[in-house]
């Protein structure tokens, strides 16, 4: 064996891929984690806002491409779990005074509870009518926020305004640094746990699972294992980047989470390109938060009809999304790329 | 043969209906450590739906299937790779988005720790592990000629190719009991007088037992050390390959009434 030993870290892919790609793969990680923090003396303002915002739809989107992609199972409710995140984390700042960066975790620990609760029933359902079930959960949603039953706590209609405060003043950060740091922050945390679990064999699971789940049991895989905690992980994301959104926005109320979130959410996985696992999710939110930005500018009152267009258009020209075009345009950049790999349509993930 | 004890595989008076149909009719054999079982049957006899029952893929309407003398009865689909029963697929079964080598690590898989805390931290004794299964898979895709399209997908190859990556698969997972659900299917000559020696070179190196199901019959009767036929759902006969080749009920079966 000529190939072994010098790296192990990557044992569970073919020797190959593993040895061309993984120094510049590190690099490229190292560089993009050091630019989002840089951007924190860059960008200001509403700057900094805007990429707060994209960075928690973009771990939200991560989680929701773990179930979507790599596990084959359809939601088009996750939008409730995101705001579950958002209500965890408004209700701990309100009531509790809990400092803001640490309200992901309660919501996440929140988010998961339910995501199991209704994830035990609801993995029984498979394809159309488990994305069913999950879009019934997004239409319930906003209902349930507004209703008396819990306006104690929800604030209602109304909603409730968040008192944030920032970072202790040593730090040197104002309010919209301190958001931002705390929401990249939860968004490496996130990056490296997805990709560490895509690529482990929780990510064989979840792909062997989706692939052929009669194969995946004679292979020993636990089938209702692997789809629970694809599940269970997609909330967590959810509702961490529900909690992070609320800071980043200080203020939820019901209509901020209509079932229409769930739908973009949806959108963002498969416009950024299922399965892959940070790009896709990344391109994704940055997509459903600032093209509809854009295309008010185009036309006027006819924004979801470009909006519309231009997600028709992204699906005809490449159905792996822009992850997928800018895999197309690196492939066409690099001359050495194995071409088996690049023209591979069947390979999603 | 080598034996004292119970068999690797004992199946006992199993029945299994579809509806109307009896797919198998109180059909008893036994498998010992290291034997290669052919069994032969026309096409709808019965064979792959023992082979669905055996890895508990189909529960059966009554009878038994043992174990080295326990029932795996009760047991699920998931839990027969630990059982030491590996299957290829007549259909073929792979992963179709993964690469040749994740598809043959996926039966490997089973004894490794697949928890979320090893995948995360990845430590030394997990990274170890996993390397440790990337030399045994190499071995095993250049045992099977597969080792220069470790990287390629499922959807590049062809047929013949396919069941080759099966084969490692199954084996991947250091079967006592390998069972091969037409390996000789869409192979060519050449192909099959390979598969042929593959057969007993793997029994020898991987000490498996063999339960070989095949309508190549020449294959069969060179490779087998004994042979199972079935018709209808039931056992026909079941001896040497040279008693069961001439045996009149197999002959019946194979060449239809005027022969007999
Ligand atoms: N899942 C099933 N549902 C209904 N009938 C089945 C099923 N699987 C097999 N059968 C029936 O059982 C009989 C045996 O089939 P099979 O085991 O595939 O035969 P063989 O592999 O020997 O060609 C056939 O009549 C087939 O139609
Ligand atoms: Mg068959």
């Amino acid at each position: 064996m000529t190939m072994e030993s010098t790296d192990m870290t990557q044992a569970l892919s073919a020797p190959r891929s593993r040895k061309v790609s993984l120094p510049f793969a590190r690099l490229g990680y190292g560089a993009a984690a050091l630019a989002l923090l840089a951007a924190t003396g860059v960008l200001e303002g509403y700057e900094l806002f805007l990429a707060s915002s994209i960075l928690s739809y973009a771990i939200a989107a991560m989680g929701l491409n773990v179930l979507m992609g790599y596990n084959g199972q359809i939601s088009l409710g996750h939008g409730a779990f995101f705001a579950i995140g958002a209500y965890a984390a408004a209700i701990c700042i309100d009531r509790f005074a809990v400092p803001f960066a640490l309200t992901p975790v309660i919501a996440g620990i929140v988010g998961m509870g339910a995501g199991w609760l209704i994830g035990k029933p609801a993995l029984r359902l498979e394809g159309v009518y488990l994305a069913l079930a999950t879009f019934g959960l997004a239409i319930a949603t906003p209902t349930v926020l507004r209703s008396d039953l819990f306006a104690e706590w929800t604030g209602g209609v109304q909603g409730l305004f968040l008192l944030i405060n920032p970072a202790p003043e040593w730090a040197g950060l104002d309010l919209d640094q301190s958001i931002y740091l705390a929401v990249v922050g939860y968004f490496l945390l996130f990056a490296f746990l997805t990709l560490r679990l895509v690529r482990g064999l929780n990510g064989k699971a979840w792909i062997a699972t989706r692939d052929n789940p009669i194969a995946a049991r004679a292979m020993g895989f636990d089938v209702t294992r692997a789809k629970t905690r694809a599940f269970v992980f997609s909330v967590l994301a959810c509702s961490v980047g529900g909690a992070l959104q609320a800071v980043a926005v200080q203020f939820v109320a019901p209509d901020s989470f209509p079932f229409f979130l769930s739908i973009s959410l949806f959108t963002a996985v498969v416009v950024g390109g299922l399965c892959s696992p940070l790009v896709g999710p990344l391109l994704g939110a940055v997509f459903i938060v600032m093209v509809p930005n854009v295309t008010e500018e185009i036309w006027q009152g006819g924004s979801w009809a470009v909006y519309g267009g231009v997600i028709i258009a992204i699906m005809a020209i490449q159905p792996r999304g822009l992850a997928g075009m800018l895999g197309w345009v690196k492939g066409k950049l690099t001359t050495h790329t194995n071409r088996k790999q690049q023209t591979g349509r069947n390979r999603p993930c | 043969m080598r034996q004292n004890g119970n068999p690797l595989l004992e199946v006992r008076d199993l029945i299994i209906r579809f509806g109307g149909v009896v797919a198998l009719n109180e059909i008893s054999l036994e498998i010992h450590e290291q034997e290669i079982l052919g069994l032969i049957g026309p096409n709808g006899a019965g064979k792959t739906t023992l082979f669905n029952c055996l890895s508990r893929l189909y529960r059966q309407s009554s009878g038994d299937i043992l174990v080295r003398g326990e029932t795996i009865t009760p047991l699920g689909a998931e839990d027969m790779a630990a059982r030491g029963i590996g299957r290829t697929f007549q259909n073929i079964a792979l992963f179709e988005t993964m690469t040749v080598y994740e598809n043959v690590l996926t039966g490997a898989q089973f004894a490794m720790n697949g928890g979320l805390a090893a995948d995360i931290f990845n430590g030394a004794k997990v990274r170890r592990e996993r390397a440790e299964t990337r030399e045994r898979i190499m071995h095993l895709l250049s045992l099977l000629d597969l080792a220069d399209i470790a990287d390629h997908t499922i959807a590049d190859q062809n047929f013949a190719v396919r069941k080759r990556i099966e084969f490692a698969r199954a084996l991947a997972a250091k079967p006592s009991l390998l069972m091969l659900d037409e390996p000789a299917g869409g192979l060519n000559r050449e192909e099959v007088r390979h598969l042929e020696d593959l057969i007993r070179q793997v029994r020898d190196e991987f000490k498996v037992a063999v339960l070989l199901v095949e309508h190549h019959l020449n294959l069969v009767m060179k490779v087998s050390d004994r042979v199972v036929a079935m018709d209808f759902g039931q056992k026909i006969a079941d001896g040497l390959p040279h008693e069961v080749r001439a045996h009149p009920q197999v002959l019946r079966a194979y060449l239809g009434e005027e022969a007999a």
